[in-house]
C-alpha cells in the first residue's frame, strides 16, 4: 500500500501593536496562534494593562 | 476572555488552491478586518462573528521565511478605530474589501484589546504553509 502524506493544514499566528490617536506606541506582541513565547505573552499582559489604564483615563468601558 | 487561536478556515484552503491556478476564479486574501465577537475561531468559520463599524484595510503582502524558505505568507495592515470605544476580540483576513462578496480566509480570537476611537491597531498575520 502506498504511502499518502497528508498536510496539515497551514498554521497561523497573529501579532498587534496599537497606536495610539497621540502617537504612543503599545507592543502586544504575538495575540493568537500557537508557540506564544514568555516574552510575547509579558507584553500582551504589560501592553493591555497600559491600554486598560488610559481607556479608564480617557472615560471608556471596555472589557 | 477570548481565546487565543488561529485557522485558516476551510474556504481558506480553497482560497489557496484557487491561488495556485493559472487563471485564479478570486482575489488574493489581503483585506483585514477586525470585530467584537469572542466565539472562538473554528475551521467553519465564514464571516468575523461581530465585524466593527471599520472598513476593511487592505494590507502589505510579503513572503517570509519560518522554517522552509518563503513558507510564510505575511499579510500587514493598520485599521483605526471609528464608532464607539471598545474591546477588539477578533481579526480576519478576507479576500475582498467589501463584505458582501469574496471569502474569508483566515479568523482569529483574543484577549480583548482596549481601543479608542482614533486609535489604531495594526495586525501582523502570519501564515505558514511548512507544516512537515
Amino acid at each position: 500500500m502506498a504511502h499518502v502524506a497528508k498536510q496539515k493544514r497551514p498554521e497561523g499566528r497573529v501579532s498587534a501593536r496599537v497606536i495610539k490617536a497621540n502617537g504612543e506606541v503599545i507592543e502586544l506582541g504575538q495575540i493568537a496562534g500557537p508557540g506564544i513565547t514568555r516574552a510575547d505573552a509579558k507584553k500582551g499582559r504589560d501592553g493591555r494593562k497600559r491600554l486598560n489604564d488610559l481607556f479608564k483615563k480617557e472615560g471608556g468601558h471596555g472589557r | 476572555m477570548a481565546a487565543d487561536v488561529v485557522y485558516v478556515v476551510n474556504n481558506g484552503l480553497a482560497v489557496t488552491t484557487d491561488r495556485l491556478l493559472n487563471a485564479p476564479a478570486g482575489n488574493q486574501p489581503q483585506w483585514i478586518d477586525m470585530g467584537t465577537g469572542s466565539a472562538a475561531a473554528t475551521v467553519l468559520d465564514t464571516v468575523l462573528e461581530t465585524p466593527g463599524a471599520e472598513a476593511r484595510t487592505v494590507g502589505e503582502m510579503t513572503q517570509e521565511t519560518t522554517s522552509t524558505a518563503d513558507d510564510t505568507l505575511q499579510v500587514v495592515g493598520t485599521i483605526e478605530k471609528t464608532g464607539a470605544p471598545g474591546a477588539i476580540v477578533e481579526c480576519g483576513l478576507f479576500t475582498h474589501l467589501s463584505s458582501t462578496t469574496g471569502f474569508l480566509y483566515l479568523r482569529a480570537t483574543f484577549d480583548a484589546i482596549n481601543l479608542q476611537i482614533g486609535d489604531s491597531i495594526e495586525f501582523t498575520i502570519q501564515v505558514q504553509y511548512d507544516q512537515a
